[in-house]
């Protein structure tokens, strides 16, 4: 039997083993609920810049239409609603129908105090109040229209060269999560994988036909195509959620980000995939994982804060130094393109290193998994499984 | 053929084999028996590669093992083990696939052998819904769905209750009168007397024993000669007590000889005493030869 199809024959078990796992289902279920779920919930909690004010007794038409185009220029609405009695429009108030009621064009009638609705309606009636004001002091209509222009309003100069920066910023939080949790959960079914091969004995009758080599390599890669599975339907998952919360700032760099993604996730997945399956071939009780797996929990632990400090703080030379780390590199890339400082050699730099890693990470593995996966008799230590024989 | 020449392995302080030479002609059944801890799993493992031996040869039909004679091998392992939660024809067609065979051969196959040993209606069933003897059966299936030329067995009987011996001696049976190499281990003596033309025996990781179970028999010089007496007129115990005694007692002795000149001498001896009524010359059993070379 050659290497290849030794390799594609446990390649297809495992890949399907994987699919059509209850936890795998689950988890995408779960991913898919949270993220839909968060979507809409923001749709519907954040407060849409809908401003709905009534009108009772006398208010200047200007002071209303001075109104609504300040709120449009900040890419609001204004709905305006005229009442007939004070009680009318106490009623809409305490319903929730209206935000606020100006009267007689003097008062602003809430119900709580309300300081960011007064500083946005008051200017238009003060403005308003003051012309008429002006055309009762005798000015005729072109001397008051020469003293308001000197009124005009600020314009705003921005010193931050990127408006989407915010956003930019957290697409890399996220893109840091979603790569790592995808990276963990496909790690660890790895581990699992071995394991139950381990301690089942399943193990010694698949390695009385292929290599363990073989084994290994089929297994590393079902297990990561189907990470690469999950990692896609999350991906869609959060690219549907910005549709629902109806942001505008799915970024013209996506496309990039795609790319960059997938290669990150299968190094990272080479990375921490590979130990985690060489620690698994360890232990031979589920008992003894989590304790086998104590290095890789802590190293991944201390990736993923690297990353997400540099998703934040993206410009500190700190978070430019940490992204180069290999272990780092494959959660932490995507986000610094998505923010937009990554320099062509800060990329060459981490990938290659992150590629180099994993070679190495991998063919260490692969002797380690060798070495100590037929021996179902007890736990090994991570030096003594190199040096071992069979 | 088979064939290990002078096969070491050592694990720490343990020599698991100390030179093994043994053969396994096709169409053949050998018995490999021996204490626990004599060598027999470590010699079966060396086949498969799963233990690197420290030195020795182990060829098939004269040209050493390669990758490719081992997908013609099959394996029982003595540590049984399969995948819990997958269907068992699922299963069974997984490891012919990694022995070489097709998808839709091996599926036809798994089918075809899972039928015939009697688990026909639970062919979807996952491995774990299954009963201990039926476990047994699939782990049977599994080491020879893909129709091995050499069969290697650690301790198939192990677990089997009284039926599933009986079938399993037939199928082995079955198996070499198709041509195929059988090389099993077991500790039930009287089972691999019962199956087996030849028998290797090893104790202490060196074989002390090999060959055809008559050629054994032969070159062993014990013997057993059961003499009864109904109405002795001397207890037979005490005219027989200058002689080596399996068993005494007043009206039957069983006396241990080294060779077939005794015999007549014997005979006299016991029609001294009265009518004889029981005179049986046995060959040695597998367990007194064992006895004899395991020592």
């Amino acid at each position: 039997m050659r290497s290849s199809d030794a390799i594609r024959i446990v390649f297809q078990r495992e890949i399907r083993t994987r699919l059509a796992s209850s936890a795998f289902r689950i988890g995408i279920a779960i991913t898919l609920l949270v993220v839909l779920a968060g979507a809409t919930a923001i749709r519907v909690f954040s407060s849409e810049d809908e401003t709905k004010l009534g009108l009772l007794g006398d208010n200047p038409p200007a002071a209303v239409e001075s109104l609504r185009q300040s709120i449009e220029l900040s890419g609001g609405t204004l709905e305006i609603t005229e009442y007939d009695s004070r009680d009318d429009a106490v009623a809409a108030l305490e319903a929730g129908d209206i935000d606020g009621v100006v009267v007689d064009g003097s008062e602003l009638l809430v119900e709580q105090s309300s300081p960011d609705l007064l500083s946005q309606v008051s200017p238009a009636w003060q403005t308003a109040n003051l012309v008429d004001g002006l055309a009762t002091t005798g000015l005729d209509d072109a001397q008051v229209a020469s003293a308001l222009g000197h009124a005009a309003p600020l314009t705003m100069t921005e010193l931050d060269v990127d408006p989407d920066r915010d956003a930019r910023q957290g697409i890399a939080a996220v893109s840091v999560i979603v790569l790592f949790v995808t990276v963990q959960m496909t790690g660890a079914f790895i581990m699992m994988s071995v394991l139950e091969e381990k301690s089942s004995k399943v193990v010694e009758l698949l390695l009385s036909s292929i290599s363990a080599r073989d084994l290994l390599i089929g297994k590393l890669l079902g297990s990561g195509l189907a990470g690469l599975v999950q990692m896609a339907v999350i991906i869609g998952a959060l690219l549907v959620g910005i549709q629902i919360v109806g942001s505008d700032v799915i970024p013209d760099f996506s496309g990039w980000m795609f790319v960059a993604a997938v290669g990150c996730y299968l190094l990272g997945y080479l990375l921490f995939g590979s130990i985690m399956a060489a620690g698994a071939a360890l232990v031979s009780r589920q008992e003894d994982a989590q304790a086998a797996m104590t290095p890789v929990t802590i190293l991944s632990m201390l990736a993923y804060f690297a990353s997400i400090f540099a998703a934040t703080a993206p410009d500190e030379t700190a978070s430019r130094i940490v992204t180069s780390i290999p272990f780092v590199v494959p959660f932490a890339l995507p986000g610094r393109i998505a923010v937009g400082n990554l320099t062509w050699w800060e990329g060459m730099i981490g990938v290659g290193g992150a590629i180099v890693a994993a070679g190495l990470l991998l063919s260490l593995a692969a002797r380690i998994y060798t070495r100590s996966v037929l021996h179902t008799d007890r736990r090994i230590g991570w030096r003594e499984a190199w040096s071992l024989g069979r | 053929m088979l064939q290990i020449t002078d096969l070491t392995k050592r694990f720490g302080e343990v020599q698991a084999a100390d030179g093994v030479t043994l053969s396994v002609p096709k169409g053949r059944i050998v018995g490999f028996v021996g204490p626990n801890g004599a060598g027999k799993s470590t010699t079966m493992r060396s086949i498969f590669g799963l233990v690197d031996p420290d030195g020795g040869t182990i060829t098939w039909d004269g040209r050493p093992l390669g990758p490719d004679d081992r997908s013609r091998f099959g394996y029982m392992p003595e540590q049984r083990g399969l995948y819990a939660k997958m269907g068992i024809v699922e299963q069974t067609a997984y490891f012919a696939r990694l022995k070489g065979r097709s998808a839709s051969d091996a599926t036809a196959r798994a089918t075809e052998l899972l039928t015939e040993l009697g688990l026909g209606d639970r062919l979807d069933d996952p491995l774990e819904k299954l009963s201990h003897g039926n476990q047994q059966r699939v782990q049977l299936a599994v080491s020879l769905v893909h129709e091995p030329e050499l069969a290697v067995l650690d301790e198939p009987f192990n677990g089997l209750d009284p039926l599933a011996v009986a079938r399993l001696e037939e199928f082995l049976a079955t198996l070499a009168a198709n041509g195929t190499a059988v090389l099993f281990s077991s500790h039930q003596l009287d089972l691999v007397e019962k199956i087996c033309q030849d028998v290797v025996i090893i104790a202490a990781g060196r074989v002390r024993a090999a060959g055809s179970l008559d050629e054994l028999r032969s070159s062993s010089g014990r013997r057993h000669v059961t003499i009864r007496v109904e109405r002795p007129l001397e207890p037979l115990s005490d005219l027989f007590a200058g002689q080596r005694l399996s068993s005494a007692s007043t009206r039957e002795v069983v006396v241990d000889i080294d060779d077939e000149s005794e015999l007549d001498a014997l005979l006299a001896t016991a029609r001294s005493a009265g009518q004889v009524s029981v005179f049986s010359y046995e060959p040695p059993s597998l367990g007194d030869i064992f006895e004899e070379v395991a020592r």
